[in-house]
């Protein structure tokens, strides 16, 4: 089948269009690009939290398990003893009740309870260690003066299982409520390249996206209007609905290629900087924004098909496009917020699932996708029905 | 059907504003139509009617025998149809546009898209956005002959054209209708239509006022008898004669007079004073064209 004015439109918008394609291919190159400063600023694995902070240190010598354990303290703490667990479950298979009782009353040594060891005793705050013994858990008691182990405080335990590098922005980006905005109350590691690429390249994608796409598609219809080349392209026979469908597919043409030339962006970033391409994480990310994409889409055919001038329509879609994408950060802000998220379509994009996890909710799918298919159905008949005036 | 237009009391509302009200037409195929208004009239309002742009808020059209509220697309697709103002692609070539327009229609074969460029000394390989307002009119008047269709619609065709251009226009709309093809086309320019329509209709206020042959339309008029005598006469005498009106003093001496019918008796008192010049002359169509804009429409008394 021959698409003539599909053909005549693109030819027509083809430098914007390579323009911004270009831009995304480079965007995504520039992004990944600094994920080596990110990097730079990282720390060695750790885990910190319950008032104490395990460091995974260098190997030294070469073959060595080495971590560093810090802990807060506070007045009337006499000593500190630090203790790594093996295996929790084989603790307490072994601790019988009398066990117990002897380490509460202090008879029994926390070092005679299999699968324990004692890393340090003493009144400082942190201790280094070989970990000889394979210890997965750790864990800080705080005994007071005038106490024994039951008057103890506990910090910990942390498994060296969740050991994670840190960089220098993760601070920020838990305590920047733009940043908690877009991300919601998920915690992304920005110093591991899917965490990056979800928080600096997939939480502006959706708004790059679907601005210049909802513009193409606003301008579908009132665009001819308004310069009158609607009716020179009608009177060749052509009727309103191939119109539309012609014009739509400019649209389609123009999400394929901006899919195409971000994924590569990104990949051909991820080869520059030398590192593994999380291939099925960003294709998750981008083929995940069709469906909110597509309901932008629908709603902006609307517009078109329902106002004349197309500067006019363009504004309409744009400041609708990003009133949305206000709601979805204060939803995530602010605590009264959650019912917010049900008016922005923004919040049917989950990158953090779909990159991260390889994942997607239903709804987030079925909910766009149908409000796409009414509103692009409803542009069809209206424009049909409707006077084309000069 | 031996009618290329009909249209039966179209009618055309844009919410509370008058389009156009009852409008009658009948186009015989073949036949080159004018259709005259000032703007505002109703002109483009009816042509969008016709071709499916707009939809009537009562009454009926036939155009090539087809409704075009039902088939829109196959009346679009059967004529030819140049809007009073229209937009393009204009990064494009006047020659690219103008096959794309070609290849919309489905249309294969022969063209005449070279042939008519020549004509009207258009550069086909010129971006559009670099035309002047003139150049760009050609554009649109050679979408309308290039694939030869049996209907040509046009709202104002000659706007913009330099006056050379009007004169080779006016030649290839005689050659259609040689040809046997129809020709329908709007204007305020009384002299294009005079010298290339088979008949016309007037539209005012929406409404149409009348339509008639050109020949038949100057004959109902009348014509205009410029008469200078040698001493003053009494206007009266000559107002009161049947078949004389718009009697007016153009001067001391000058009488001037629209004649429609009864010469005899025009010029039996006419002898009656001595005369120094007389003239006679077809009435304009302008000048028609204005009486019934003026409201005293054409049955001249």
């Amino acid at each position: 089948m021959k698409l003539p004015l599909f053909k005549a439109a693109l030819a027509n918008q083809w430098l914007s269009m390579t323009i911004f394609a270009a831009v995304l291919v480079f965007y995504g190159m520039l992004i990944m690009t600094a994920f080596v400063s990110v990097q730079q600023t990282m720390s060695d694995p750790m885990v910190e939290g319950e008032g104490i902070k395990l460091t995974q240190m260098d190997e030294d010598p070469p073959g060595t398990e080495r971590y560093n354990l810090t802990w807060d303290t506070e007045a009337g703490i006499a000593y500190h003893t630090a203790i790594g667990i093996k295996d929790l479950s084989s603790a307490a298979y072994f601790m019988d009740p009398a066990m117990i009782e002897g380490i509460l009353n202090g008879s029994v040594g926390l070092d005679e309870v299999p699968g324990v060891t004692v890393l340090y005793n003493g009144t400082g705050t942190f201790v280094e260690f070989e970990n000889v013994n394979g210890s997965v858990m750790f864990a800080v008691l705080l005994y007071p003066s005038n106490g024994g182990l039951s008057e103890a405080i506990m910090r910990g335990p942390l498994s060296s299982s969740e050991l994670e590098m840190r960089s220098a922005f993760d601070e920020y980006l838990k305590d920047n409520p733009m940043m908690k905005g877009l991300f919601g109350d998920r915690m992304i590691n920005f110093a591991e390249l899917d965490g990056f690429i979800v928080i600096e390249y997939f939480s502006m994608w959706p708004l790059l996206f679907v601005i210049y796409l909802a513009i193409k598609a606003s301008s579908s219809i009132s665009k001819h209007v308004e310069d009158r080349s609607m009716d020179l392209l009608l009177a060749t026979g052509y009727t309103r609905t191939r119109f539309l469908t012609e014009k739509m597919l400019v649209v389609a043409f123009n999400v394929l290629l901006l899919l195409i030339c971000a994924w590569g962006g990104l990949v051909l970033g991820c080869i520059f900087i030398g590192k593994p391409i999380p291939v099925l994480g960003i294709t998750y990310g981008f083929l995940g924004s069709l469906p909110m994409t597509f309901a932008f889409i629908g709603i902006a055919s609307l517009a078109s098909s329902l106002i004349d001038e197309g500067g006019k329509t363009v504004g309409a879609v744009l400041g609708f496009t990003i009133f949305q994408y206000i709601l979805q950060i204060v939803a995530n802000i602010a605590s009264w917020g959650d019912t917010l998220s049900y008016f922005t379509l923004f919040s049917y994009y989950d990158p953090f699932e779909l990159v991260l996890d390889l994942s997607f909710d239903p709804l987030n799918v079925i909910v766009p996708t149908v409000l796409g298919i009414l509103t692009l159905a409803g542009s069809y008949i209206i424009f049909n029905r409707r006077d084309i005036r000069n | 059907m031996n009618e290329a237009i009909v249209t039966k009391g179209l009618t055309k509302y844009y919410g509370k504003a008058r389009g156009i009200i009852d409008v009658d037409l009948a186009v015989s195929r073949g036949e080159v139509f004018g259709f005259l208004g000032p703007n505002g009239a109703g002109k483009t309002t009816t042509i969008r009617l016709l071709m499916d742009l707009i939809r009537p808020t009562s009454g009926s059209a036939q155009v090539l025998g087809i409704d075009p509220q039902k088939d829109g697309a196959r009346v679009r697709r059967s004529i030819g149809y140049l809007p009073s103002d229209f937009g393009t692609y204009s990064s494009m070539t006047a020659r690219k546009y103008l096959h794309t327009l070609l290849d919309m229609m489905g249309h294969q074969g022969d063209n005449r898209i070279e042939e008519v460029a020549k004509r009207i000394q258009l550069d086909l390989d010129r971006r559009i956005k670099d035309f002047s307002r003139g150049n760009r009119q050609k554009v649109g008047i050679v979408s309308c002959f290039m694939h030869t269709p049996p209907l040509i619609i046009m709202d104002e065709p000659t706007s913009g054209l330099d006056p050379l251009m009007q004169q080779e226009f006016y030649r290839m709309v005689l050659e259609e209708r040689r040809a046997g093809r129809t020709v329908f086309l709007s204007s305020h320019i009384l002299a294009e239509v005079e010298a290339i329509c088979d008949r016309v209709a007037i539209i005012k206020d929406g409404r149409i006022l009348v339509t008639e042959k050109i020949s038949a339309f100057k004959k109902k008029t009348g014509k205009v008898m410029t008469v200078t005598f040698a001493e003053r006469v009494d206007l009266s005498r000559f107002s009161s004669i049947p078949g004389v009106s718009h009697v007016e003093e153009d001067g001391d001496h000058t009488l001037k007079m629209t004649v429609s019918s009864n010469i005899n008796a025009l010029i039996k008192e006419i002898a009656r004073y001595d005369i120094e010049d007389l003239d006679y002359e077809e009435l304009s169509l302008e000048r028609m064209f204005l009486r019934y804009y003026e409201g005293d429409g054409g049955d001249e008394r």
